[in-house]
């Protein structure tokens, strides 16, 4: 059997003298596209931190193909909330995804100084395309849309070409059409990249995922793409019938499929995104 | 006196050198305060170098070693500060801000004597820079750039995205803290040119006015120099033909510029909004 390239053993993490996530065991295999849900405070973005090395979990043990976060940067693309970026800043499309190059475990490695190589922006050149921003290269952030802008956070984090993909909410305040594309961009990917992604939104990526994990102080996985009861008793309790939110819990359960549909995109360019899968 | 012959006194020839000097570090680190929007902490760190000032003239030390070492340990504290509390950076600031003028004030109570030349470290001096100051400007300029220009791959990714570029191994705190020395050292070498009152529009005016016509970080240093060189010479040009504070001149000269440059631009967009409707 395969090692999970993600493992979490125990895995526990206090903020401030409160538990935050407690009792986390996960494992995501090589290809797999997760959506982790729950509610606001619950602990996803705490969780994808874990994932990243940028917190130190209190207890327990990340493993991230098979060793600690941190350790090799180039084969895991982040793709943060883009709020936390400033459309204003002084810098092209292009020199955005080129900061994705930037390194900082070697002071004397090779990607320094100010001047881009050939190779470099040839990287960028084909991250862009597969994110479907190719045309936009020369334009500052503050001149495109939300979905754009998420786009090029996302060619960013694909120019290491990363065999994992980790992203936060990369679809809150993006409007359809915009994250029509960005699925479509995720999905288009190479069967081997595995894709972890923060979503609230459920029923847009229910086609897409191979696994949820459900995430409020502890954490559930599914197998498939199925929202268990389990799963909305941990993250919203147990309503009962004639109470409003009992029927909003039953159409997220409805919005979900009956079996594991993943929906092929590769080598396809629909919906006018204009990316490229290769 | 002509303007030949000005420009062939030694005072002058020194006023043009530390305008060109202090222009280099104005460039870099006033790009990176406006990028990583450290303007107030910058102001913070610009009024604290007067309890280095005072504690020079209390040891009688040199003043500029002096309130450089003081100032980049006030901002290495600032930092460790508003890490920790990032909830309460604006009071933080404000307190050490006060804190060390306090302590400046005091020290230069306590130090016997008439102390001459106080004002200008208030307000500036650039006609009165010795030829030893300018070699520690220079020294400082080249120690800047070389550090930017080494790091500009990190501080560019620190600058835009501090959470992403800490996931790629970069060492943000680290970088935080070189800036912050860095932003010390060069408001240190601003007090002699406009004084450590009106450091801090010296540093942001020429990125703000840079800022629209730049596309990339080394575009806005290097824009935001030339910006500061220009306010320099006319802020000089000012002071000789009226009599005035060269300190003050300086930045007159710039807030008339972005004045100008700002409200152009307002009006051009209004004169071009009622064509569209007219049309």
């Amino acid at each position: 059997m395969p090692v999970p390239i993600i493992q979490l053993r125990n895995v526990a993490f206090d903020f401030e003298n409160t538990r935050a996530l407690s009792d986390i065991n996960i494992d995501i295999a090589r290809g797999e596209f997760i959506a982790v849900i729950g509610p606001n405070g619950g602990g996803k973005t705490t969780l994808m931190r874990l994932i990243l090395g940028l917190l130190t979990p209190t207890e327990g043990e990340v493993r991230i193909f098979g060793e600690r976060p941190g350790t090799n940067p180039d084969r895991i693309g982040y793709v943060p909330q883009h709020s936390n970026t400033s459309p204003g800043f002084p810098a092209s499309v292009e020199q955005v995804v080129l900061m994705g190059l930037a390194q900082g475990n070697s002071l004397f490695g090779k990607r320094r100084g100010i001047r881009y190589t050939r190779e470099e922006r040839a990287q960028a050149e084909h991250a862009m395309r597969r994110a479907g921003v190719s045309d936009l290269g020369k334009r500052r952030l503050n001149e495109l849309s939300g979905g754009q802008r998420q786009r090029v956070l996302i060619a960013r984090a694909l120019i290491t070409q990363p065999e994992l993909l980790i992203l936060d909410e990369p679809l809150s305040n993006i409007d359809p059409y915009g994250r029509q594309c960005i699925l479509e961009t995720l999905t288009g990917l190479d069967a081997q990249t595995t894709v972890v992604m923060v979503s609230h939104d459920l029923g847009i990526t229910a086609n897409a995922v191979t696994g949820i994990i459900a995430v409020n102080r502890f954490a559930l996985a599914s197998s498939g793409a199925q929202l268990t009861p389990a799963m909305l008793d941990l993250m919203y309790g147990i309503h009962e019938a004639g109470c409003p939110v009992h029927s909003l819990l039953q159409q997220m359960v409805e919005t979900m499929p009956s079996e594991n549909k993943l929906t092929q995109t590769q080598g396809k360019t629909a919906s006018g995104c204009g990316h490229d899968t290769h | 006196m002509t303007l030949t012959e000005l420009l062939q006194q030694n005072f002058m020839q020194h006023a043009l050198l530390a305008s060109l000097l202090v222009s280099v570090t104005c460039g870099v680190i006033g790009a990176l305060i406006v990028v990583n929007r450290l303007t107030f902490m910058a102001g913070g760190i610009a009024h604290t170098a007067y309890g280095g000032v005072g504690l020079a003239f209390f040891l009688g030390a040199p003043v500029l070693p002096t309130a450089g070492a003081f100032t980049a340990g006030a901002a290495m504290l600032l930092g460790t500060l508003t890490l920790k509390k990032r909830e309460r950076t604006d009071t933080l600031i404000g307190v050490i801000w006060a804190a060390g003028m306090a302590f400046g004030i005091i020290m230069i109570n306590l130090t016997p004597g008439y102390n001459v030349g106080l004002m200008s470290y208030l307000f500036g001096s650039i006609l009165t820079v010795p030829a030893s100051d300018l070699w520690l400007m220079l020294g400082i300029d080249v120690v800047i750039v070389s550090l930017t220009l080494y790091f500009y791959r990190d501080i560019l990714s620190f600058s835009f995205d501090p959470d992403f570029a800490r996931s790629r191994g970069i060492p943000v705190q680290w970088l935080y803290f070189m800036i912050l020395i860095m932003v010390a050292e060069a408001v240190v070498m601003m007090i002699q040119v406009v004084g450590l009152i009106l450091v801090i529009a010296l540093l942001t005016l020429p990125p703000y006015l840079a800022e629209r016509h730049t596309k990339s970080l080394a575009g806005l240093m290097v824009a935001s120099g030339i910006w500061s060189f220009v306010f320099c010479l006319g802020g000089l040009w000012v002071a000789y033909q009226f009599d005035l504070s060269s300190g003050a001149s300086i930045i007159a000269t710039a807030c008339t510029f972005y004045l100008a440059v700002a409200g152009g631009q307002t009006l051009w967009n209004l004169m071009r909004r009622q064509e569209k409707t007219a049309a």
